[in-house]
């Protein structure tokens, strides 16, 4: 014969925990139960609106970060489509037009993580391509051809 | 689309074939309960195929498909060889459910699955996490793993993305998830954080319901699902949350060992503190501390206690071959925020003893803050107290757990490096997070110990003692295989 455990013959509700026991676990199930069921029926409303109402496309719920930090969605769409796989990209983030810093230091950094495979570089002499944000191109250390992203945003590849 | 959705649904196969490898090797199926066995079963193989992934990225290997199934097979043997060296018994029911009781449990149910599911309606629509440090750090080093085929250090490699120290646990399964869909879809990760959240609610009922009521159990788990911050969360590629989930597992799985000595609970939260090791820096504090805490505890109830830490401490000394890959590569392998040795320096730390007032403040605010956690941490530590008459151990174990991973956190706000109103506003809420997990998690069991009669020792701690051989004990037994 094998040792199986403990076990106790009468039900949870009349065990021998003690009247106290039983009166002060009931009380924290009680709270819990209600805690629980506080919320229960708004995020059940909640989700049925949800699921009624039509969902965005793929690439704009991909997008959904870099939208809610105030970053172009057409920039980056634009950068994706006009500049090759595993080229090193520069990102340079200015305030013409004015930019929040919050979102200048969002660009710099979405950009370089969406437009993987692309190579962030920190400095524009190392890059294949430097994308400028809110900042003229004529003010880069580096001259090539110019192409659009969109209002405010520009690629530029470098000549070599 | 298909091949995104065909390859969500093969890594979710194999993560819960590997997780099924494990559950039969511990013995810890339980055929009442297929829902719950199976929730057990995806949270038990997400953390054994994420740590075998950690550990294969820490040697340079590729997080491919190939890879994947590689790891899933040596990490589902892994599971199974348990079996032949394991305890034989199965999961024991102990205490039988009160009929009169039974639309309490009933009522708890509805509401967790109601939270639960709802939350993943919402993981399906919404887009991609949003949180600054999941794009810009979290997802973006999966992404970079993914098409740079392992951990680079060149340009828009990993390690160029801030805290290239952090452990590779999240970065790696993403990274699997990406080649399974044969893209980068970041839209489906809080989707697969939500089916983690189910999981971890299904292996705690796996693990307990043998033993607890159910209607002490569900109201009980539906509180802490329900709890605003929890339910926000369920679905966040932040690691933090997953962390929490891992810590509770394996606290519910020592207690469970501390009552019954089964190596199957040693084994699972061995498991699972690897997997909290190898997600985030403070796993390794929380994991270590969760082991001291018991082994403590353990001394006290004359438990094998060295059997204990010795096996238990593999769980946060899984990180050593990352520390190594970050060693080999020239990086840092100690965090950048802070630094242990500063507490040599009693000066510096007299000097800042503002911020341990300004953190411990904030960080108590946080923990009972209604509107972030309701009243979880108040039901957790009311069911600590009950749990202090008839199940002292255990409770005793919770709650030192809970008092060294408060000040363990604490002291590194202390000793931080980051001006102290900047770092508590963006991490301390995330922080405190686990110990109302935990706390809600163990809860149930805790009060459900807190019923049980006064006895003497157990069967196996007698034994010990005593070499005394029991004929039967208590009402399920059965015959011997000879």
């Amino acid at each position: 014969v094998t040792y199986v455990g403990p076990v106790n013959l009468t039900p949870m509700g009349a065990i021998d925990g003690g009247a106290i026991t039983r009166v002060v676990v009931g009380g924290v199930v009680a709270v819990a139960l209600a805690l629980a069921s506080d919320r229960a029926p708004q995020r059940v409303a909640d989700a049925w609106r949800l699921m009624r109402t039509p969902a965005g496309d793929e690439v704009s719920r991909e997008l959904v970060p870099g939208a809610v930090h105030g970053v172009s969605s057409e920039a980056l769409l634009l950068a994706s489509q006009t500049i090759p796989a595993g080229a090193r990209i520069a990102v340079v983030v200015g305030d013409a037009p004015p930019l929040d810093p919050n979102v200048g230091a969002a660009a710099r950094s979405f950009m370089c993580d969406w437009l993987l495979p692309r190579r962030c570089v920190s400095t524009p002499a190392d890059a294949d391509w430097v994308i400028t944000y809110h900042a003229p191109s004529e003010g880069l250390p580096v001259h090539g051809t110019e192409v659009g992203l969109g209002p405010d945003a520009n690629a530029v590849r470098v000549s070599r | 689309m298909t091949r995104e959705y065909a390859g969500l649904v093969a890594f979710d196969a194999v993560v819960l074939c590997v997780g099924l490898a494990w559950v039969a090797g511990l013995r810890l199926a339980d055929a009442r309960r297929p829902v719950a066995t199976a929730g057990l079963a995806f949270f038990t193989g997400w953390i054994a195929v994420g740590v075998a992934l950690a550990l294969a990225v820490s040697f340079g290997v590729d997080p491919s498909v190939t890879a994947v199934l590689g790891a899933a097979v040596l990490a589902g043997a892994c599971g199974l060889a348990f079996r032949l060296h394991g305890s034989r018994d199965g999961p024991r029911r102990v205490l039988r459910d009160e009929r009169r009781l039974a639309v309490v449990g009933a009522a708890g149910a509805v509401v967790l699955v109601a939270a639960t599911v709802t939350q993943l309606l919402w993981a399906w629509r919404s887009g991609a996490d949003s949180s600054w440090d999941v794009w810009s750090m979290w997802e973006a080093k999966g992404r970079a793993l993914y098409f740079f085929h392992g951990y680079e250090t060149g340009p828009g490699g990993v390690t160029t993305y801030a805290h290239p120290d952090y452990p590779p646990f999240v970065t790696a399964l993403i990274a699997a998830q990406y080649h399974f869909m044969g893209g980068p879809h970041a839209t489906r990760l809080p989707f697969q954080q939500g089916l983690l959240s189910i999981s971890f609610f299904g292996a705690v009922v796996a693990l307990v319901r043998s033993r607890v009521p159910a209607w002490i159990l569900y109201p009980t788990l539906a509180a802490l699902a329900a709890a605003p911050r929890f339910w926000e969360r369920m679905q966040s590629v932040l690691p933090d949350q997953a962390v929490a989930y891992f810590v509770a597992v394996a606290a519910v799985a020592l207690i469970l060992w501390l009552d019954e000595r089964r190596g199957s609970f040693l084994a699972l939260a061995t498991l699972a503190l690897a997997a909290c090791a190898l997600a985030k820096n403070e796993g390794v504090l929380l994991g270590t501390a969760l082991v001291v805490a018991f082994g403590v505890a353990a001394a006290a109830a004359r438990a094998p206690r060295a059997r204990l830490v010795a096996i238990a401490l593999l769980g946060p000394l899984a990180i050593v071959p990352w520390k190594w890959w970050l060693s080999r590569h020239g990086l840092s392998h100690v965090a950048t925020d802070y630094a242990w040795r500063d507490l040599l320096h009693p000066g510096d730390l007299a000097r800042n003893a503002d911020r341990l007032g300004y953190a411990s403040g904030h960080m108590l605010s946080l923990l009972f803050d209604t509107h972030l956690w309701t009243w979880v941490v108040v039901l957790g530590l009311a069911a600590v107290a009950l749990a202090l008459f008839r199940a002292r151990t255990p409770a005793v174990a919770i709650l030192a757990w809970a008092v060294i991973s408060f000040l363990g956190q604490l002291t590194v706000y202390w000793i931080g490096r980051l001006e102290i109103q900047y770092y508590v506003a963006t991490s301390a809420e995330r922080v405190v997070g686990t110990l109302p997990i935990v706390l809600g998690a163990a809860a149930p069991l805790l009060l459900a110990l807190s019923f049980q009669p006064r006895r003497g020792p157990t069967r196996p701690a007698a034994m010990e003692r005593t070499g005394i051989e029991p004929v039967t004990y208590g009402l399920q037994s059965r015959r011997s295989p000879s």
